[in-house]
């Protein structure tokens, strides 16, 4: 457990914090370490729909996975509307992208969380689609649950926040 | 703010809002050029072939560890063009605190109040509140000619009497400064609400 006691990603959304508990962090890594050793793809990585990387499995290096989740966040959102102008119910719930040496699968897997899979021509795009099924049913229930209104106590402490300023202005050049 | 444990990364948003042609992108042009390569991420921009800003810019900046945390700073800018109203509201989601870049031509005035206040009705969607949101302005492009003086801006603009900067980001000035004092801004807002000092608003 982490030091709040509360769970492994903590985020505030208007006044209120939302927590996805140990217990489904865990399940996240879980699933994704058996999509990655299924499916052979370079990288999965578990995101929120605010562009946030939760967790991520595979080959990590060459390619900056904050970035990638921020613009695959930017991506998801916009086919969401573009679901919209089409009169569809929902959003989408898969991109596909065909690179010239990599390819790139997005699937949601429910409205606050999505899943990126990397993956070379050497694994077969189908392979890929079934065991990303399987990995979004079993995720399908990985829910951030809502806690009471943040009070006075906060998640940073007056040390951290007075050292953080001094970091800022010795690397801004203050 | 976003805090993942298991990676011990505390991560803050912070976007950059403003009309078209402002210099939003300029402003993270520069912090990126500017900044040491461990302190910060790659920088996706999002253009067209006229290098106007479609979709958004993302800069993520990275502070080491401090007592055992990673702080990150996810920049972010917006377009600012009228019809990209549905992309701005995607990027304010969750954000922690705002830079209004200002073009501080008098022919722009229109354009800095139509962006001020399609930002407030941006997050009064989202149930939030422009005075509850670190914030502050940057008066860009003090080079040109056919200025409006900064008191007319302040008048104007600066409604919630939040710091400003005057600022030419196409050379780098008033970038950093600008840049420093939305992390001071969104790091206070961070700390319990006990401690935080009343320095939203400007020392008259």
């Amino acid at each position: 457990m982490n030091d709040t006691g509360e769970g492994k990603v903590t985020k505030e959304r208007n006044g209120k914090r939302l927590v996805l508990s140990e217990q489904a962090f865990e399940k996240v890594t879980e699933t994704l370490n058996w999509l990655v050793a299924k499916t052979q793809a370079r990288t999965v990585i578990f995101c929120d729909v605010n562009g946030h990387l939760v967790a991520q499995r595979g080959e990590t290096v060459g390619y900056d996975a904050n970035a990638l989740c921020a613009v695959a966040a930017g991506e998801f959102s916009a086919t969401s509307e573009l679901a919209k102008m089409i009169g569809q119910s929902d959003s989408f719930r898969y991109l596909y992208h065909e690179g010239p040496e990599s390819n790139v699968y997005i699937c949601r897997v429910n409205p606050d969380f999505f899943l990126v899979v990397v993956f070379d021509h050497s694994v077969a795009l189908g392979m890929v689609r079934v065991f990303a099924r399987k990995a979004i049913e079993s995720l399908a229930d990985v829910k951030q649950t809502g806690l009471e209104a943040p009070g006075p106590e906060s998640f940073l402490d007056v040390e951290f926040s007075t050292l953080l300023r001094r970091e800022v202005d010795q690397s801004l050049g203050f | 703010m976003f805090v993942n444990w298991a990676t011990n990364e505390v991560v803050f948003r912070i976007v950059y809002y403003g009309p078209s042609l402002s210099g939003k992108t300029t402003n993270l042009k520069y912090i990126y050029s500017k900044l040491d390569p461990s302190l910060r991420g790659t920088l996706v921009t999002l253009q067209t072939k006229e290098e106007r800003t479609l979709f958004f810019d993302f800069l993520q900046l990275q502070f080491g560890e401090i007592g055992g945390k990673k702080p990150r700073f996810h920049l972010y800018t917006v377009p600012g063009q009228v019809y990209y109203a549905y992309s701005r509201g995607i990027i304010l989601n969750g954000v922690d605190g705002i830079v209004f870049v200002a073009d501080s031509q008098r022919r722009r005035l229109h354009e800095n109040l139509d962006s001020l206040l399609d930002l407030e009705e941006r997050l009064i969607e989202q149930g939030r509140s422009i005075e509850e949101i670190p914030f502050v302005l940057q008066y860009n492009k003090r080079d040109l000619p056919d200025l409006l003086p900064v008191a007319e801006l302040e008048a104007k603009l600066n409604y919630y009497r939040r710091p400003s900067f005057e600022a030419v980001a196409t050379r780098g000035e008033g970038v950093l400064n600008t840049l420093r004092a939305i992390l001071h801004l969104v790091i206070e807002e961070a700390q319990p609400s006990a401690v935080r000092k009343a320095s939203w608003t400007q020392v008259p």
